[in-house]
């Protein structure tokens, strides 16, 4: 996490115009070490709890969620050294690395052998739609930022480049084609689970809360995916700002629900969140990862 | 040695003194570095002619060799059969360390019209290029100009000079028209009017790649008559709200008193063009379109004059600030240039002065140890480190005048009367 909060530091003296020729590669340095620091971790994860990052625990799954953007990033930066996306992905990154440290480590007793592949394939789905829809999130604030520059008639400071207002408008509607399936589909997947699992011992129910509000904001997202899609000559300004609401809003409940269903303040007795463990047994392993 | 430039640019002359005083063609300025090689084939030269300026640069070996100002302002009055008295004034010379230093500042576009542009320094490059192919550069000129190359692009790395755009067409299209599409190529650009902005901003779209060019003028030979110049497709000034709605691009730089385009007429072009992003760039003073036309929606970008010109303004700012910045760095190169040279003047001097009297001290240790057969090799060798002191200690004092008054410039003297007096020869 030290190293994301450099990178953004750098990435917030860049923009501040602190022009310096060993900037960029030093934001590329710390959020490569952080990489290597978070891919060593995952694995070593996935060594303890003998099974994949994905499907161990929410703690995990965040934690691959971050890594997907800084590796984006890093593809990014690559590309284009110019463009600004850190100052938008680091918040995220580090929104989702502090967020791991509140939700359960604890491994998932659903996640038995038989379905491990299914259950696997339903997490990478999820996952994978959610780094899409947290690009259409960082995107569509660019296209904002970069539309009221435009109507102000004003100048981006020399350490500050976005890309256009059509090219983001492509790439957000790129981002939110590809991420809508991809939910859907790992959604599907996991009703399909739910069903296959209640056959069994296990006594889960439909009407878990995480579920339900998870399928709510999905039907939002895919109203407005719809909408989107649908609707002729529609505004870009509007659909930026219909995707920064709807992504927003499924992105804090990605985060959001688990914390809060972690730490108790809901008391919701979810697939997702291991309420049969005692909460000092929670707090204890919280308290020992930030200490690590 | 001796570095000198001699010079008009911008800051000292009018445009009719350096229009006269230019060299137009690369066949022109070769032939007057033929007649400059005649009559001082000693000389290394380099000449620098675009339209702000004309520099000539000399570099000679000997300080007494090479052509004077007066000299070179005689040159140029014979070569381009102006009258000397009718420029003089204007032309100014600068020497050693102000010649560096001038070189430096002119390639870094310190000295430029428009501050921080980055065509002075190819314009640079361009200018040594031809005097090498010309046999008139030396190793002074290409010390001199391939480290002012080096310069200019360490002033460039190292602050903000160049960045920022400072020109009205390149702020429309670089600052805010590449902010609002992706690719120029598929886009259809309308001008209205014939003014000389339009042609500007003209070059700028084309470079990005702009190639669907219609002109609407109240004059249809107008507007054929720029169609034609600017490759474009000229329609009459009735298709007006055709033609906006079909555009992407409009510049409208009209003679008009009032406003050509106001919000209904827009409303107009809307209907007929749907919902399309519009980016458009009202360069007549006073204004063409309504300011009000920028507020029907979000997908309309309207930029007047004013606008443009308070981001060049900005710009300009900001590039003022890193003046200060850049002449630092260009006072410290030059320091370490003329270093460079009179190190290069002093250093064979000193070095065979050094050769000469240790070779001397050689002879005598041999001759003294003949004599002193007796002397066993710890004796020997004492006796030599004591009589290598000696002469190290006779040569630090002259040696250290000389380093001293290197850094201030070629010892000439000092040179001279050394070879002189210890029989040093070139």
């Amino acid at each position: 996490m030290a190293s994301y909060l450099v990178a953004f530091g750098l990435e917030l003296a860049r923009f501040l115009r602190k022009k310096n020729k060993f900037i960029r590669p030093l934001i590329f340095l710390f959020s490569f070490a952080g990489l290597v620091a978070q891919t060593a971790y995952i694995f070593n994860r996935a060594q303890e709890t003998q099974l994949p990052p994905l499907l161990s625990s929410s703690h995990d799954w965040l934690i691959v969620f971050s890594w997907l953007l800084v590796s984006i990033f890093l593809f990014i930066n690559l590309i284009d050294e110019q463009l600004s996306i850190g100052l938008f992905l680091f918040p995220l990154v580090l929104v989702l690395v502090i967020s791991s440290y509140f939700v359960d480590s604890v491994t998932n007793p659903l996640v038995e052998p038989a379905i491990r592949s299914w259950a696997l394939l339903h997490a990478s789905l999820l996952v994978l739609g959610g780094v899409g829809i947290a690009l259409c999130f960082v995107i569509s604030a660019m296209y904002l930022i970069q539309h009221r520059r435009l109507k102000q008639k004003q100048n981006f400071s020399e350490g500050f480049h976005l890309p256009s207002l059509a090219k983001l408008s492509r790439l957000n509607r790129g981002a939110l084609m590809i991420s809508a399936p991809l939910l859907t589909i790992g959604m599907g997947i996991g009703i399909g689970l739910g069903v296959y699992v209640r056959k069994g011992a296990q006594s889960i129910s439909f009407y878990d809360p995480v579920i339900i509000i998870y399928e709510i904001v999905w039907a939002v997202m895919m109203i407005s995916v719809i909408f989107i899609l649908r609707t002729k000559q529609l505004n870009q300004k509007h659909i930026a700002q219909l995707t920064i609401w709807t992504g927003g809003l499924l992105l804090l409940t990605f985060i959001g629900i688990q914390i809060l269903t972690n730490v108790r303040v809901l008391n919701f007795d979810s697939w997702h969140s291991h309420y049969s463990v005692p909460l000092q047994e929670i707090q204890g392993e919280s308290a020992e990862r930030i200490n690590s | 040695m001796n570095l000198q430039v001699v010079y008009c640019n911008h800051q000292t002359a009018g445009l009719d003194i350096r229009e006269k005083l230019a060299f137009s063609s690369k066949e022109q300025l070769d032939s007057a570095y033929s007649v400059l090689k005649k009559s001082y084939p000693e000389t290394e030269m380099v000449v620098i002619s675009t339209c702000n300026r004309v520099e000539l640069y000399t570099a000679t070996q000997e300080s007494e060799s090479g052509p004077s100002h007066q000299d070179l302002a005689k040159f140029f009055s014979e070569f381009h059969q102006v009258p000397v008295s009718d420029f003089f004034e204007d032309f100014l010379e600068r020497t050693g360390p102000d010649a560096v230093r001038h070189l430096f500042q002119v390639a870094s576009s310190l000295d430029s019209m428009v501050l921080g542009e980055p065509q002075i320094v190819n314009q640079v490059k361009e200018a040594y290029q031809r005097a090498t192919d010309n046999s008139l550069c030396g190793p002074l000129t290409h010390a001199l100009f391939q480290q002012a190359i080096r310069v200019s692009a360490r002033v460039r790395t190292e602050t903000q000079l160049s960045e920022g755009r400072v020109s009205i067409a390149s702020v429309a299209v670089g600052t805010f028209g590449k902010g609002i599409f992706e690719r120029f190529d598929n886009k259809t650009v309308l001008i209205i009017g014939a003014g000389e902005m339009a042609e500007e901003t003209l070059i700028y779209l084309k470079d990005e790649g702009v190639d669907q060019i219609v002109v609407v003028n109240r004059s249809l030979e107008n507007a054929q008559k720029l169609a034609t110049k600017i490759g474009g497709e000229a329609r009459p000034y009735q298709d007006l709200e055709d033609c906006m709605a079909k555009a992407d691009v409009i510049v409208s730089t009209t003679g008009s008193n009032q406003p050509i385009v106001d919000v209904p007429c827009f409303q107009r072009v809307l209907e007929k063009s749907g919902n399309k992003t519009f980016f458009i760039l009202d360069l007549g003073a006073p204004r063409d379109i309504d300011s009000a036309v920028g507020e029907i929606n979000d997908n309309i970008f309207l930029y007047d004059i004013d606008d443009l010109e308070a981001t060049c303004e900005k710009n300009r700012h900001a590039r003022q600030k890193e003046v200060e910045k850049a002449l630092a760095i260009i006072d410290e190169e030059t320091d370490r240039f003329m270093h460079g040279i009179y190190h290069r003047a002093t250093g064979p001097i000193i070095k065979q002065l050094r050769e000469q009297w240790h070779e001397v001290r050689e002879q005598e240790v041999e001759k003294l140890f003949g004599r002193l057969s007796h002397l066993d090799e710890k004796d020997q060798e004492l006796i030599e480190r004591s009589i290598e002191q000696i002469v190290n200690k006779l040569l630090h004092p002259p040696l250290e005048v000389l380093r001293q008054e290197a850094r201030e410039g070629t010892p000439h003297g000092l040179l001279d009367a050394l070879k002189q007096l210890f029989h040093i020869r070139d």
